[in-house]
């Protein structure tokens, strides 16, 4: 059954969110998002990672030895990840610094390398580069709702600007790995308990 | 193209090594078009790094713009000077522009890269026991930055490059000392790669707070055994500061940098020197 273009794109986001349903790229979510600008810096990286390495393993699909497939994907997939890093450091050197290892670590992301083995070596370069945007943005909706309540709780701000009343004591654990736990734990309690078709049968 | 043909020992070389080739270009050219743009970021983090011990707290730093940061170095700014020189470590004197180009070859102060001259034949010194920072050699010229309180035309403080191994990693900081060098006035790592949340909490910004105030040397006047210690530091010890748990390793590479650094082998002929005139 061939999708939309629309589908391609959007159900990755809520039908099958690569965190939520389909738990991949948990190490990284819970690494990055004590901070909602590190956040969004992280889910915009991932972003054009999964998008372009899935149009670029798309684009070269039919040329692909099955035996070194894996290999020539990590090979895409390690350049653009340098290529993102290196952009990092040339223009938001405060926020890359921070993520430290966390940018190289998008390489071993099970999201990127997923897709590019289970929908780009199927499918056409559009298709391949708007299933990347979705599952990237997938990941960064969690990271950003994640990243949103751990600055919020854990710092009592938001984007490093103060916005809980005085009188509230940040809370140490949010900013703990932890916590990212019980909020993806929570944020996936609510889309089964929404989306009842989600939940694993017994 | 038939299967068998895509899958052929040929087309998999061929395959393999455009796929190399492409990268490989794209990587490159990147990194050496971003190039200057990220040795500008670096050199601006050192000097904010530079700041944030030399009296200004890291929120200040962070609202500074490139050009505020600019003036204070070049003396520009009214109220404060970060004055950048380069000290003999063997001798303890300053070196001045045309010595400094005769020996290493840089032709100012603020060009000078004391990491590029450590393997040099005649530039760099064998570290010799006493204190272990984990580096067999270390630079014989050191860059220093005087900080200068303009309307009092006094020196405040003493900022000193200051690097060793941790865990992982070489740390790469600075320590900023008061002007009679009887305290710690800050300690500050711009570059490392200890674990984030253990090693990596020498950037925790608590824990910076709590070099400030500690005293440089032991009563006798000489380094002290140990600047971070386990657990708390006792009511009796002056100079130490609390180690960071689950990173052991990490707390004695900075207590050793510390010891090496701000003793004989470091800038202690400096300090003498200072403290002599």
């Amino acid at each position: 059954m061939a999708k939309s273009a629309k589908q391609v794109l959007f159900d990755p986001v809520f039908n099958e969110n690569p965190i939520a349903l389909q738990v991949l790229g948990i190490c990284s979510a819970l690494a990055v998002t004590t901070r909602l600008d590190k956040s969004i810096t992280m889910a915009v990286a991932v972003i054009i990672v999964t998008a372009f390495s899935s149009a670029a393993v798309a684009l070269i699909r039919s040329q692909i030895p099955s035996s070194i497939r894996i290999i020539v994907q990590m090979t895409i997939i390690a350049s653009l990840v340098i290529l993102v890093d290196q952009v990092l450091q040339a223009f938001v050197y405060d926020v890359s610094k921070e993520l430290s290892v966390f940018v190289g670590l998008i390489i071993t992301n099970c999201i990127v390398m997923g897709r590019a083995e289970g929908f780009a070596m199927q499918n056409d370069v559009k298709n391949s580069f708007l299933d990347g945007i979705g599952n990237g943005l997938g990941y960064s909706l969690i990271l950003i709702v994640v990243g949103f309540f751990r600055e919020l709780f854990g710092s009592g701000a938001l984007f490093g600007v103060p916005v809980m009343p005085e009188f509230y004591q940040p809370n140490g654990l949010m900013l703990l790995s932890p916590s990212a736990f019980f909020l993806i734990g929570f944020f996936i309690w609510i889309l089964r308990t929404y989306k009842p078709e989600q939940v694993e049968a017994e | 193209m038939s299967s068998s043909d895509k899958d052929s020992t040929f087309n998999t070389f061929k395959v393999a090594i455009l796929l190399c080739l492409v990268c490989s270009l794209l990587v490159s050219a990147t990194a050496i078009g971003l190039m200057e743009i990220q040795k500008t970021n670096v050199a601006l983090d050192k000097k904010k790094n530079i700041l944030t011990v030399a009296g200004y707290t890291p929120e200040e730093v962070k609202k500074m713009s490139k050009k505020d940061i600019e003036e204070i170095f070049k003396g520009e700014n009214e109220s404060i000077q970060i004055l950048d020189i380069v000290v003999d470590l063997e001798t303890g004197l300053e070196v001045s522009n045309d010595d400094l180009k005769e020996k290493t070859g840089f032709d100012s102060v603020v060009d000078f890269d004391q990491e590029k001259i450590v393997k040099q034949e005649g530039l760099g010194s064998e570290i010799e026991g006493g204190v272990n920072i984990g580096l067999r050699k270390r630079e014989n010229y050191s860059h220093v930055y005087v900080v200068k309180d303009k309307k009092k035309d006094l020196i405040t403080r003493y900022v000193f490059p200051v690097k060793g191994k941790g865990l992982w990693s070489t740390l790469m900081g600075y320590i900023a000392v008061d002007a009679s060098f009887k305290q710690i006035e800050g300690l500050t790592f711009y570059s490392h790669k200890e674990t984030p949340g253990l090693g990596g909490e020498v950037d925790n910004p608590k824990w910076k707070k709590l070099w400030e105030g500690r005293m440089l040397f032991s009563e006798d006047g000489q380094v002290a055994n140990d600047y971070v210690v386990k657990g708390s530091p006792d009511e009796s010890n002056r100079n130490a500061v609390a180690g960071l748990s689950g990173a052991t390793i990490t707390s004695k590479g900075v207590s050793n940098l510390v010891r090496y650094w701000m003793g004989e082998e470091g800038f202690g002929k400096f300090i003498s020197e200072v403290q002599n005139n």
